[in-house]
């Protein structure tokens, strides 16, 4: 009886109650893509899409399409209700799944228009950010094959290229930890419209340094081997090298390898005289998958190849070194190291002027343990 | 002796786990951090340790007097008149204990799931629950405690996902922050590991012998402890030292940006898991509570108070209001809870072992 | 042992002619005062036949109620060898002939009373006393497989109508001693048996004696079937959870009498009452056991979780649509916001349309005959539907929900379990209408709370969950090996917990 008279006042209370928080899937427009763009004005030019479904009918096929709408406002926030009371239903923007940074945007501080993200409860923090050469509004407009909605196109292309080892897996939660952290950096995707608008296509890294896009990025080769200096590898690692220098150019000069095993050491020492040095340690297993020459079988070819290998990848890796300092981007974490294990040496230091001036040293080793069904 | 009010010594375990692990759990890595820093892990291993000391004199004080709760002994050794009021004041701070748990969990779920809801709304529904379960006989209570604690398994598994995506480096310098900043860092942990206290109260219910009382409690603690801890190095190693600083629910944080396949938002998930821990602390400490009233009114039962008790706490809790009157609460509570909860146990054993009180005529079993 | 059962079997008679003495007066020397007097108590009822013989030097008259009598058997037992008879001395010549049970009485109640039972009475001329033949007639229908409870293997017989049949049913497999068999009757006005089957031994004796104590205290006039008994012994008839088991099984019957449970049957009625149970006893079924034991464990643990689908399902749906639908993944948010796009219907309305409905086809399809049953079945499952879906009223993916919940619901081997989950299912949708995720859960935890203090003979009801003992996990929740289960479960507080020891001690010998 007793049981039954709370169960009772339970459910009147939840009765009387209402529903304030009612949210119906129904009533909301999903945002799954945006972007955002600096103006030449200052303000903020920023654009979602909206996949909607119409109904067939019944046994009809429904059809998708895509809705974007555009608003320019001072905050991000501010765009967001310009734009709810440009469309049907309430703006969600839980389902973001990717945000596209106009080049000149990222160029400012990114936190200023990340922080209404970080701050609402219902976004998804694994939506993923990427920077966009130029105008981002000009890529979530892309009219794709088939109306395909934007997001779907920019995901599936960016997790095949995570396997390929072209793209991290950095959503904005990740990049918050790293944007905060002095002694680190991030880098995110690089996207580029295609000349005639038709396609878009990742073409690297945007480096960023703290908060702000430093304005250069690292080509896809560049990006793998930036990853395999990071000891991240996805599915494939594939690289393709001259190694015979004949004056004609013939398809037969190159060798192409994918890393099937790897080890990375990084070792970050200070010395008494306060110089810091990095030394980066690669040690690549590598399959080769096209190789037309087909002399794979003789003894000296593989250690030949494993050394020319070798050389090619170093100077690969010295460019990308030079390049993330230049950017003074920090996507190593040598930083953070020189906070854990030197915390006395790190207050003495300005990261910010002194990170370029460090010595990173990389070195890296091939050795070719396959060649695929044939020789 | 209580026939029916006994508990196992497993339950007791149970019991004070689930009163320990409550409201604290989310945001404990935060608060710690805020004073010993990548440190915090090491506060939390030693306001273990101090914990096993404060249980250690519970017990003595328990052995002494068997079958009697904390409420009971007051008067005995400290006069009747002062026992009463010593006994009003714990009940009382137990009771601002449970409102304590009903002002953190309100405001959380205003913050995290239902913004729109008025938060009496929120934290009527706990105080219902509350009550249907307080009202109980201690058995159930503890039957509840036990099995609710297949959850934490959830927690556990959900939190250890986070270890893919660790940077251990954020640990690092270790011990760095200086041993008297960890220290003060254990005191911010006050909140998160009281529940202990129950022991005061449930102790003479427990059946079995003395020392196995003390292993129960034991394993309780290292329990706790050791889920606390790796609950502050998970978060600690997923988020960057400058990222704690502006998140106060970092477990919570930590748990919202997976995704699996079928469920994203995986914090909504925790949350509701993380709320039958919050009810379960509610109930004890209603319970603890709602027993000193009772012994105050020389009532042999306890089931006629809880809802007062709960009536008053919610009062409490709906009081208390805004950001700063809670972070005074917090304040007095922590700091009233250190004087009661864990000095003055220390003391009435003292004074017991110089003036020779102790129960006469009880088999020690 | 012979012995103890003769003493018992004693015992039990005495008991029977103690509760059937009635105050009344006694039988006149007179027969026709007597024959009247019977016919103003039945109040001259059209069925009461007497029958007198003259014969040698005594006169007799039969009465009997002719409904409730088998005709062929007076004639042939009573009325013949009456006739033989040629002298009546004293009482031994009546019962020497007539060769079926026979009592003599002296009261008349309690003659009246056994007319009306459907014995025989004999009444001799000028003597104050009166036999009491057994001749009554069992109209019983045959022995059939419970159409509730089909197994695919095992045993295919179901309780009947009749105590005496099921207790043999019962007996049959059982063949100890220490089965025990008591008998009440309950109902002032109906005088039903009702008879309490326990091992002795085994079954708890507090419990014996508690279930005595509750059934005695029964003032009721009438008991029709056997939850009648329920309602009036249960712990809480609040709780939206049956307290007792009811089968119509004797093999499941009969497991659980060997687990220390104790069996209530009433006369009349096809099923037993098992108590005390637990939670899980209703997620049981013989099949678990004629299957192998992966297969039973598979089987236990998708009934248990059909218990949350039934009641969880569409209030995570509610919720889920209504509240919090972030939590679902990015490639399933589309197709499933494209079909809710258009419904006019809040959720929780969608959901409780769609409830009732199937609710409705199921009650029209128990009052049909089986074969309009299955067209109602049909028509209401198929055709409303798709109907409602073209029409745009209830979207795919409610009906999805509400289809697998209805199913969810019926998995469950017992049919008042699965009543409980038919209604509780409707608070957690409210809950979840009000206030998504945490309405559910606490809806959940009272549940749960309601469950950890719900006892049912004093045996807690959520057992072995709350109180947790995990070996009691292997025949409760799981089901391991017959060989594997050594002791009973412990919730019936059996006096004796060990049930076999190594009974595949074959095993060592092979080795050597």
């Amino acid at each position: 009886m007793k049981g039954l008279k709370y169960l009772l006042v339970l459910l009147c209370l939840l009765f009387l109650s209402g529903c304030w928080d009612q949210n119906p899937l129904k009533d909301s427009s999903l945002a799954m893509a945006s972007s955002s763009d600096l103006r030449s004005d200052g303000k903020l030019l920023y654009a979602a899409s909206f996949p909607r479904s119409t109904q067939g009918g019944k046994g009809g096929s429904q059809q998708q399409i895509v809705e974007i709408v555009s608003a320019t406002a001072n905050t991000p926030r501010e765009a967001q209700m310009k734009i709810d009371s440009k469309i049907s239903g309430t703006f969600d923007s839980s389902k973001l799944r990717v945000l596209l940074i106009g080049e000149a945007l990222a160029k400012q501080d990114i936190n200023l228009f990340l922080d209404v993200l970080y701050r609402n409860p219902k976004t998804a923090l694994s939506a993923r950010p990427a920077v966009v050469e130029g105008m981002a509004i000009d890529l979530i407009n892309l009219k794709l094959i088939g109306g395909e909605e934007i997001s779907k196109y920019l995901i599936n292309s960016m997790q095949s290229l995570q396997d390929l080892t072209i793209v991290n897996h950095e959503n904005i939660e990740s990049i918050f930890a790293k944007m905060l952290d002095p002694g680190q950096d991030f880098l995110i995707p690089y996207i580029k419209l295609d000349k005639n608008k038709s396609r878009a296509s990742v073409k690297g890294l945007a480096m960023f340094h703290g908060n702000k896009y430093s304005g250069k990025h690292l080509t896809v080769d560049q990006s793998i081997m930036y990853h395999l200096m990071e000891n991240e590898k996805g599915k494939m690692a594939r690289f393709t090298k001259k190694v015979i220098s004949s004056p004609r150019p013939s398809m037969n000069n190159y060798i192409t390898v994918n890393v099937k095993k790897m080890k990375r050491k990084l070792k970050v020492e200070v010395k008494k005289s306060g110089e810091i040095n990095a030394h980066i340690h690669l040690n690549l297993k590598m399959d080769v998958i096209e190789y037309p020459h087909n002399r794979l079988a003789s003894k000296e070819e593989i250690p030949k190849l494993n050394e020319m290998l070798s050389k090619e990848l170093t100077k690969e890796a010295k460019t990308v070194i030079k390049k993330i300092q230049e950017a003074n981007c920090d996507g190593l974490g040598i930083g953070r190291r020189i906070i854990a294990f030197y915390p006395n040496r790190w207050k003495k230091l300005n990261w910010e002027v002194d990170y370029p001036k460090i010595q990173i040293i990389p070195s890296v080793h091939v050795e070719i343990i396959s060649h695929g069904i044939t020789d | 002796m209580k026939s029916e009010h006994t508990i196992t010594q497993g339950q007791l375990v149970f019991y004070i786990i689930q009163t320990q692990i409550g409201i604290a759990l989310l945001s404990l890595p935060y608060t710690l951090f805020k004073v010993s820093k990548q440190d915090a892990w090491i506060s939390i291993l030693i306001a273990g340790i101090f914990v096993q000391i404060f249980l250690v004199i519970f017990w003595l004080l328990n052995s002494r007097f068997p079958t009697l709760t904390i409420y009971e002994i007051l008067p005995k050794l400290i006069g009747k008149i002062l026992g009463k009021v010593m006994v009003f004041l714990y009940a009382f701070q137990f009771t601002l204990f449970s409102s304590a748990v009903l002002i953190f969990y309100g405001h959380l779920l205003k913050i995290w799931v239902l913004e729109n809801t008025p938060i009496f709304v929120v934290i009527l529904l706990l105080v219902f629950t509350g009550v249907y379960l307080g009202k109980q006989n201690l058995r159930i209570i503890a039957r509840f405690s036990v099995f609710v604690s297949f959850f934490l398994l959830v927690l556990f598994v959900l939190v250890a996902l986070s270890f893919k995506d660790a940077n251990f480096l954020y640990l690092l310098p270790m011990a760095k922050t200086g041993w008297f900043t960890i220290l003060k860092g254990s005191k911010e942990a006050t909140l998160a590991i009281l529940g202990f206290d129950a022991y005061l109260v449930i102790g003479p219910f427990v059946q079995g012998p003395a020392k196995g009382k003390l292993k129960a409690v034991t394993i309780a603690n290292l329990f706790v402890t050791l889920f606390y801890t790796y609950l502050v190095v998970a978060s600690l190693a997923y988020f960057s030292p400058e990222e704690m600083k502006i998140i106060p629910e970092p477990i919570l944080y930590l748990i919202k940006s997976f995704s699996f396949g079928v469920v994203e938002r995986t914090d909504l998930v925790f949350i509701s898991i993380w709320m039958v821990m919050v009810t379960t602390s509610f109930v004890n400490y209603l319970y603890i509570a709602s027993t000193g009233v009772a012994t105050l009114f020389g009532q042999p039962s306890h089931s006629k108070f809880v809802p007062y008790v709960a009536g008053v706490a919610a009062l409490i809790a709906l009081f208390i209001d805004n950001r700063e009157t809670i972070k005074f609460f917090t304040k007095f509570v922590t700091n009233a809870g250190m004087v009661l909860v864990l000095f003055l146990p220390l003391i009435l054993l003292l004074i017991s072992y110089l003036t020779r009180k102790k129960e006469t005529g009880v088999k020690n079993y | 042992m012979v012995l103890f059962k003769k003493r018992k079997k004693k015992n039990n008679l005495l008991k029977k002619t103690d509760q059937t003495q009635v105050e009344g007066p006694l039988i006149f020397s007179d027969m026709n005062d007597n024959l009247t007097y019977i016919k103003n108590h039945l109040n001259h009822t059209a069925d009461l036949k007497i029958q007198t013989i003259r014969n040698g030097d005594f006169e007799t008259a039969i009465v009997f109620i002719e409904t409730l009598v088998d005709k062929e058997l007076i004639q042939d037992k009573i009325i013949d060898p009456l006739f033989q008879l040629k002298s009546f001395k004293d009482r031994e010549d009546i019962a020497t002939v007539i060769n079926l049970e026979t009592i003599s009485c002296s009261n008349l109640s309690q003659a009246v009373n056994d007319l009306i039972n459907g014995n025989t009475l004999l009444f001799v001329s000028t003597r104050a006393y009166a036999f009491s033949v057994n001749t009554q007639k069992f109209g019983n229908r045959s022995i059939t497989e419970p159409s509730s409870e089909k197994v695919v293997r095992g045993a295919h017989d179901g309780f009947i109508e009749s105590l005496g049949v099921n207790i043999q049913l019962i007996r049959k497999r059982i063949l100890n001693p220490n089965l025990t068999v008591k008998y009440f009757s309950v109902g002032k006005e109906t005088k039903t048996k009702v008879a309490l089957l326990y091992m002795n031994q085994l079954a708890n004796t507090y419990l014996i004696t508690e279930i005595e104590r509750r059934i005695d205290s029964i003032s009721t006039d009438f008991i029709m079937p056997s939850s009648y008994l329920e309602e009036l012994i249960e712990d809480s008839s609040f709780s939206p959870f049956p307290q007792m088991l009811n089968t119509e099984r004797p093999d499941r019957t009969m497991a659980n009498l060997l687990e220390g449970r104790v069996v209530l049957l009433v006369d009349n009625t096809p099923t037993a009452l098992i108590l005390p149970v637990t939670f899980f006893s209703f997620y049981q079924s013989p099949d678990d056991y004629n299957s192998r034991f992966f297969l039973g464990t598979f089987f236990r643990i998708v009934r248990l979780l059909s218990f949350s689908l039934a009641v969880g399902l569409p209030s995570l749906y509610i919720a889920i649509i209504a509240f919090h639908y972030e939590v679902l993944p990015d490639q399933l948010i589309l197709p499933v916001k494209s079909s809710v796009e258009n419904i006019p219907f809040p959720p929780l309305l969608e959901a409780l349309i769609m409830l009732i409905t199937i609710e409705l086809i199921q009650e029209a399809g128990i009052r049909l005959p089986t074969t309009i049953g299955q067209t109602i079945g049909i028509v209401g499952g198929l055709v409303i539907g798709d109907a409602v879906v073209s029409a745009g009223l209830i979207s795919n993916t409610m009906l999805v929900v509400v289809a697998i919940t209805a199913i969810s619901s019926f998995v469950v081997p017992s049919t008042e379990m699965s009543g409980s989950m038919r209604i509780i299912r409707f608070p957690f949708m409210l809950a979840a209408a009000t206030m998504g995720f945490i309405g559910i859960v606490f809806c959940f935890m009272v549940i749960l709370i309601h469950l950890c203090k719900l006892e049912s003979f004093g045996t807690p009801y959520f057992a072995p969950l709350t109180p947790l003992r995990i070996t009691d996990f292997k025949d409760s929740i799981l089901r391991l090996p017959i060989w594997k289960l050594n002791n009973r479960p412990l919730d019936p507080h059996p006096q004796q917990l060990k049930q076999q020891s190594n009974s595949r001690d074959w095993g060592k010998d092979d080795e050597k």
